[in-house]
């Protein structure tokens, strides 16, 4: 069976015999979300790509103590989501405060659009691009494994190592206040 | 700037969850055509959702899977296997080594990131179709985001908020 094609319980397998060739498929597979999840809760590319290599470099000295039989991407992103942490508190602890980043939302792509349209959505993206910024890193972290990788609410707790009743709840409160700030936006869709 | 959560939203962002029983869904959804508070709360809660799942793509930056695979050292673990390869252990990466030896995290400069375009946000001009760009995918079935549950667009739909 080709890596490409291989379930994760097989591509695990591998992994767990140490099989280059299956450690070369986990790499290209869970690379981009490794590098999201990072680069969303830390806001710093460099630091996203530091992050990226220690995420790998833990799996591979711990892979032993993964079930192949669970998915890996949660296990993969509790990796990430832990390691992340892990920076944000050195970082907090050496600056007393954590730093902020310049917002992606210039790097928001619309897609396809007319120029208004690309106008409307690159406004209404940087909006919401802001708005997040303005949330802890952690409910960055819910959002992005929620939404945009696609995660379940259980497997959202399997990442972070939260009750799902607690990824439920501040899910929804970061929601509520995207939506607050959101608010003048989202009226206007209803005028 | 939050405010406690109404009700409405909460029900809304249940119905989207798929965490209201059968029943609860079928009164949603007739409570949807007659009250606007009720509509206008499941309209938002799409449009956030789907705003969410258009953040930006980061994609990884060229040559990162290839200095985390050059990190891996691959082959070690076959060969700890084997016992023919002799890798050392990974030393490209100062700050997990620091880590592991309880030094704390090498301290790395904040990049100088600096996007156009952010200066402002300038107020967007009033009207729906102001979000066309985002129901539009939704009416035309085109599903750049894919939706949580089909039985919104079916509601959305009845109250015309979307094609």
């Amino acid at each position: 069976m080709a890596l490409e094609s291989s379930s994760e319980a097989d591509l695990a397998r591998r992994c767990r015999r140490g099989e280059p060739d299956a450690w070369r498929e986990l790499v290209r597979r869970f690379t981009p979300l490794v590098y999201r999840l990072s680069h969303r809760m830390l806001r710093d590319g460099a630091e996203a790509e530091d992050v990226s290599q220690e995420v790998f470099l833990r799996m591979h000295r711990s892979f032993d103590g993964y079930d192949p039989t669970r998915p890996l991407a949660p296990w993969v992103s509790r990796t990430t989501y832990h390691a992340c942490l892990r920076r944000l508190q050195s970082s907090a602890r050496r600056a007393g405060r954590l730093e902020r980043e310049p917002s992606l939302a210039g790097d928001f792509d619309p897609d396809a659009r007319s120029p208004e349209q690309s106008a409307e959505a690159s406004e209404a993206a940087t909006l919401l691009a802001r708005a997040v910024e303005e949330l802890p890193a952690q409910d960055r972290a819910l959002l992005d494994l929620r939404y945009r990788e696609g995660l379940s609410d259980a497997e959202v707790s399997e990442a972070t190592g939260m009750p799902v009743n607690t990824v439920k709840t501040r899910l929804f409160r970061a929601r509520a206040r995207l939506r607050a700030w959101l608010a003048p936006l989202l009226a206007r869709s209803d005028a | 700037m939050t405010g406690e959560p109404r009700f409405q939203d909460e029900q809304a962002e249940a119905y989207l969850d798929g965490e209201l029983s059968r029943e609860e869904a079928a009164a949603f959804e007739r409570d949807l055509v007659a009250d606007p508070e009720i509509a206008d709360a499941l309209s938002a809660a799409v449009v956030l959702r789907d705003l969410l799942g258009r953040m930006p793509p980061l994609e990884p930056p060229p040559g990162l899977e290839q200095r985390i695979l050059g990190a891996l050292r691959l082959g070690r673990r076959a060969a700890e296997a084997g016992g023919t390869d002799t890798v050392a252990r990974p030393s490209s990466l100062p700050s997990v080594r620091a880590a592991v030896n309880g030094a704390g995290w090498m301290v790395r400069p904040s990049a100088a990131l600096v996007h156009a375009g952010m200066e402002s946000a300038r107020p967007i001009a009033g009207g729906l179709t102001q979000l066309r760009w985002i129901f539009g995918p939704l009416a035309l079935g085109r599903a750049v985001a894919e939706p949580p549950r089909p039985l919104w667009r079916r509601a959305l739909g009845r109250l015309g908020r979307i094609g």
